[in-house]
């Protein structure tokens, strides 16, 4: 089996490529479906020049399924950082996340059917605020374990070098 | 320091709250809750649901046998209760709080004392009465419920479980000890500035919105006895008469809704917010409010997450403002708990700093850029010119009030007028400091809020940016910190200046010993 070992401190990392295979199928699943009936319905019951409207939204969400994910997988980047995991993401409106490792409370690695089958899993990061957590998908699912390993062992190194015994 | 004289200065010894006084209950041992549980344990709130809206359609459907199915379904609930209550045991050995229950599924709880971020001593009216109270236990988290209530204890058992909570050894926050100091009065609020906190607030809305709410209920009938007087007034003739005297019947309608809103106001307030007092007893703020029905909320000032100091127009316009103490935990109903009624604006930011330990830095904010207004104008206008155009189709479809060119000219300057008003204050509410200390930020251009947090109660920072705001060269920036409600929001802040906010927030949070403030914005300070 083949050694998966983290990024190195500092080093700003893309998400997995494959995961652009998901969000399409995902986007295409929730758009596709709507989009078709919407123009369907509307050469069935509107004039041709009304249905216009549905044929370019016909065209459009293919479109957008396709160029959609795969500018958010260019946005998307991540980095073990000094003191904090930093996440920068977002195609229309730009994300940066910063989440201290001495305040992070749990890690969830998950799994999807679809990222089962297409060797991926998210890496859930959730501290004691209602807000601030962070998910971090995309990951190699062999990748996934080594790197809650390493922010766990990160977490129990600032939290020994601090004198405060509570994140909160 | 300034003061409505109820703001009790340090060391007044001469007025003090009654503190629990140590007893020999003994908690180490599993225990029932009070037999008054079975009945009073029920929350009003799930007696409504579970029986009177159940109640009102079995009394339509069962005619005669309503008492009997009445007498069945209320034992049947009754011998449900009681072996709840036969199910539900507690414990405190010192260290750890564990409650069991269940009836079929049993379920175990267990909670560190050393995790507990607030305790509350919960008494309403009917409690009260049976001499029982509820203790609400909250560690940090988002849930809405507390994560064990103990529903109903008597006061005595109460108070002493709480004092046992505080004085446990292995608890974080207040100082734990057994010797109880007395706890020395914080903040007393004379029964006025209830009632001007009362009749300045959102409770002045409690009867338009309960009124509203009984149309809304009784509509079909107000439509027919409004159309039977129309057609009374008419065939007497005295329609005519009416119109002449409709703008009397207005003023004197509004001045009786809003006489009885106040009215309404001054006595929810004054029943809710009655005998409000802050004490500080063992490093624990304790918060003691209510006539009738009483609630205490205990909460170690170092778990103490972000104070909110927020004033309406009319408040603002008095030199007032409330005061609201975020802890890690409590969901939104625990937060309104530590909501402090409208004092002095002044006051209510020394009791801010008192409670963060650190200065409130109010007037040394760093101003937004005017983009940020730019930002806000754009999206009022879209709101106004939404508004015109809605009202010119209503109009030219209904015909009313006008001509559509005419309604759409009038909507478009009063929503336009009204934008570039909101705008303009809402700029003017915008701003940020951050110290070696605290975070804080201010917005609002009707309700204003001064948000500060503690740099080391940070637990993530996200900076986002729209592309309107990209293109503008702003940022709005998000402190979060434990629990829900208490996040310190920098909106439409100088993209720069909030990236080394974030940069600094980032190295509190991580607690990295060398830290620094960043560096001020060339934006002017007010």
């Amino acid at each position: 089996m083949q050694t998966v070992s983290p990024p190195a401190t500092g080093e700003w990392s893309p998400l997995d490529a494959t995961i652009v295979t998901v969000w399409r199928l995902a986007l295409g699943f929730g758009l596709g479906p709507p989009a078709i009936g919407a123009a369907v319905l509307g050469a069935i019951l509107l004039s041709a020049w009304r249905w216009i409207p549905a044929a370019v939204a016909l065209v459009m969400v293919p479109a957008g399924v396709w160029w959609y994910p795969r500018a958010r997988y260019r946005r998307w980047r991540w980095c073990l950082g000094d003191l904090a995991l930093d996440l920068e993401y977002g195609v229309l409106v730009r994300r940066r996340e910063s989440i201290p490792y001495f305040r992070i409370q749990q890690i969830d690695v998950t799994r999807g059917p679809l990222a089962r089958a297409l060797g991926l899993a998210a890496l859930d990061v959730t501290t004691a605020s209602a807000s601030g957590g962070a998910s971090l998908p995309g990951l190699d699912a062999a990748l996934a374990p080594v790197l809650r390993q390493e922010l766990l062992q990160r977490t129990a190194a600032r939290a020994a070098g601090t004198e405060a015994d509570d994140a909160v | 320091m300034p003061s409505d004289g109820h703001r009790v200065p340090p060391g007044d010894g001469s007025r003090t709250a009654p503190t629990d006084v140590p007893t020999e209950v003994s908690f180490s041992s599993p225990r029932a809750l009070h037999p008054a549980s079975i009945v009073v344990g029920v929350p009003v709130g799930q007696i409504v649901q579970s029986v009177l809206v159940p109640g009102a359609a079995l009394i339509a459907v069962a005619g005669r046998a309503t008492p009997l199915v009445f007498g069945l379904v209320g034992i049947v609930g009754l011998v449900v209760r009681i072996a709840q209550w036969r199910r539900f045991r507690f414990s405190f050995d010192g260290a750890v709080v564990r409650i069991d229950h269940g009836v079929l599924a049993r379920r175990h709880r267990s909670i560190d004392v050393g995790r507990i971020q607030q305790v509350e001593l919960d008494q309403p009216a009917i409690q009260r009465l049976c001499r029982v109270a509820s203790v609400r236990i909250e560690t940090a988290g988002s849930s809405r419920e507390p994560d064990i209530e103990l529903r109903v204890l008597g006061v005595a058992d109460a108070r002493a479980l709480r004092s046992a909570v505080r004085a446990s050894p292995r608890r974080a926050g207040g100082t734990a000890s057994q010797e109880q100091a007395p706890a020395s009065a914080l903040l007393v609020l004379p029964i006025g500035v209830v009632a001007r906190s009362a009749v300045t607030g959102a409770q002045l809305l409690v009867l338009p919105t309960v009124l509203a709410g009984a149309l809304q209920f009784v509509g079909d009938r107000t439509d027919e006895a409004f159309s039977a007087l129309v057609r009374a007034l008419t065939d007497e003739g005295l329609v005519v008469r009416a119109l002449e005297h409709r703008v009397l019947a207005f003023v004197a309608t509004a001045a009786v809704l809003l006489a009885v809103s106040v009215v309404t106001a001054l006595v929810v307030g004054i029943v809710r917010e009655g005998g409000f007092r802050i004490d500080v007893a063992d490093g624990d703020l304790r918060i003691r409010r209510g006539l009738l029905g009483t609630r205490e909320s205990t909460v170690p000032r170092s778990r103490v997450q972000s104070v909110h100091v927020q004033a309406n127009p009319l408040r603002r316009a008095l030199g007032i403002a409330t005061v609201r103490v975020s802890s890690a935990g409590g969901g939104e109903q625990g937060q309104s708990r530590v909501t402090i009624p409208a004092i002095g604006h002044r006051d209510a930011l020394a009791l801010a700093e008192t409670m963060l330990d650190a200065p409130v830095p109010e007037t040394d904010l760093v101003a937004h850029p005017r983009a940020a207004r730019a930002r806000v104008l754009v999206r009022a206008l879209l709101v106004a010119a939404s508004a015109t155009g809605l009202g010119a189709v209503l109009a030219t479809i209904t015909g009313w009030p006008g001509p559509p060119a005419r309604v759409a000219a009038s909507i478009a300057v009063i929503t336009g007028v009204t934008a570039v008003a909101f705008a303009f204050a809402d700029h003017a509410a915008l701003g940020h400091a951050h110290t070696n200390q605290v975070v804080a930020a201010r917005h609002g251009a009707v309700l204003r809020t001064l948000s500060v947090a503690p740099v080391l109660k940070v637990q993530a920072c996200t900076t986002r940016a729209t592309w309107f705001q990209q293109r503008r060269g702003l940022a709005t920036c998000t402190a979060h910190v434990a629990g829900p409600g208490g996040d310190v929001r920098i909106r439409d802040g100088d993209a720069r200046a909030v990236a080394a906010v974030h940069a600094a927030l980032r190295a509190h949070a991580a607690r990295s010993p060398d830290v620094t403030p960043p560096a001020e914005s060339s934006s002017a300070h007010r």
